[in-house]
């Protein structure tokens, strides 16, 4: 059977040609001679800001229910024009915040920063798979394995894509917590937080766990 | 029989069938290489620095071949690159069924269905039989270039 090898090189050449062309333009490309894609570190300001945020929110609704419920109408005056500043002054904040968050992507934290989010009751994400989430995951996270992306994706229906969290898995090697951080950020949500350390750390620094059974 | 083998519109099929196939696959893979080369890892077979290499041209190679399938040009070179490439991909499953490794075969990018198993090996093989076929029966007809 005849074979054209010259057609068959020059197939491969050009192919590698254009992988490569594309890759060195390509935002989403690839180390050609390996290595990681390197997230930012978040600063510890950028974390202490979220505090900041919460806090805020909290407040308005707060004031608007303490007021007694009587139909003073200059009581409500007051109440409402509380409402209007401390609404006035959530939207200040987070537009700092969102000069703080101009990163264009995902940001690395580390063990401390990461304890101080869990301790905001921030989301974690944990992307690895069932069975070792069932074992033991942090506490409080949620499970979306990277392999099972599809299926589990649901878990995050209710979330609103402004709202920060944080992705990790086993811990320094593994990749799949970039992976799922930039998938997920591609789909919009905004403020995702990679904690490196993973797993791991958690579990060494004995940090709260929880399993399923 | 054998007319229904050598039958040009049954040709026609297979080129199409594979040809797209490959270009979905490879898709997919150039959309998110970090998770290829992750997959690729995960066999934990090839050497740190080939890797990258490897998510990088592969995944161009499944488009490239697959395109000139379904257009019809040089279909018995990309028939026999693809076939040699199912080839390989076939082995590596085995290797990795062999060694016990429960991981994801990554060949259309994350998807629970696509973990190394015996229905994975079927399909590489089927669509390798399909290639060696296409590079055996070559004909001239529905080609877009001249012999």
């Amino acid at each position: 059977m005849k074979l054209n090898y010259l057609v068959i090189l020059r197939i491969l050449l050009i192919t590698a040609m254009i992988a490569f062309t594309f890759n060195y333009f390509n935002n989403d490309g690839i180390n050609i001679l390996g290595g990681k894609k390197k997230f930012l570190k978040a600063s510890d300001s950028l974390i202490n800001s979220l505090k900041i945020e919460r806090l805020q929110k909290i407040s308005p609704s707060d004031s608007s229910n303490l007021g007694p419920n009587k139909e003073n109408s200059s009581k409500e005056k007051i109440s409402d024009k509380d409402l209007i500043q401390s609404i006035e002054k959530t939207t200040n904040e987070s537009q700092n915040d969102e000069d703080f968050f101009e990163s264009t992507e995902p940001q690395t934290i580390e063990l401390e920063q990461a304890y101080k989010l869990f301790s905001e009751n921030l989301l974690f994400v944990d992307a690895r798979n069932k069975s070792d989430y069932d074992y033991s995951h942090i506490k409080n996270a949620i499970n979306l394995p990277l392999y099972q992306f599809e299926e589990y994706y649901n878990t995050l229906a209710g979330t609103d894509k402004n709202q920060p969290f944080v992705v990790y898995c086993n811990g320094p090697d593994c990749d799949m917590s970039d992976i799922l951080a930039k998938k997920l950020f591609d789909l919009g949500y905004g403020k995702i937080f990679i904690f490196v350390g993973g797993w791991e750390e958690w579990e060494k620094a004995k940090y709260p766990s929880e399993q399923v059974h | 029989m054998m007319k229904i083998f050598t039958n040009k519109y049954s040709l026609l099929i297979l080129r199409m069938v594979v040809g797209f196939v490959f270009l979905y696959a490879g898709t997919k893979k150039i959309d998110n290489p970090m998770l290829f080369a992750d997959s690729i890892g995960n066999y934990q077979l090839f050497p740190e620095l080939s890797i990258n290499l490897l998510a990088l041209f592969i995944p161009w190679l499944e488009v490239v071949c697959g395109l000139l399938l379904i257009f019809g040009i040089f279909v018995r070179e990309n028939a026999a690159i693809l076939s040699i490439l199912l080839f390989f991909f076939t082995i590596l499953i085995l290797i990795t069924i062999f060694r016990g490794l429960e991981i994801d075969c990554g060949c259309f990018s994350s998807s629970n269905e696509n973990q190394i198993g015996i229905k994975k090996i079927v399909e590489n093989v089927v669509l390798l039989a399909f290639s060696i076929y296409l590079f055996v029966y070559n004909t001239d007809s529905f080609k877009l270039d001249r012999d």
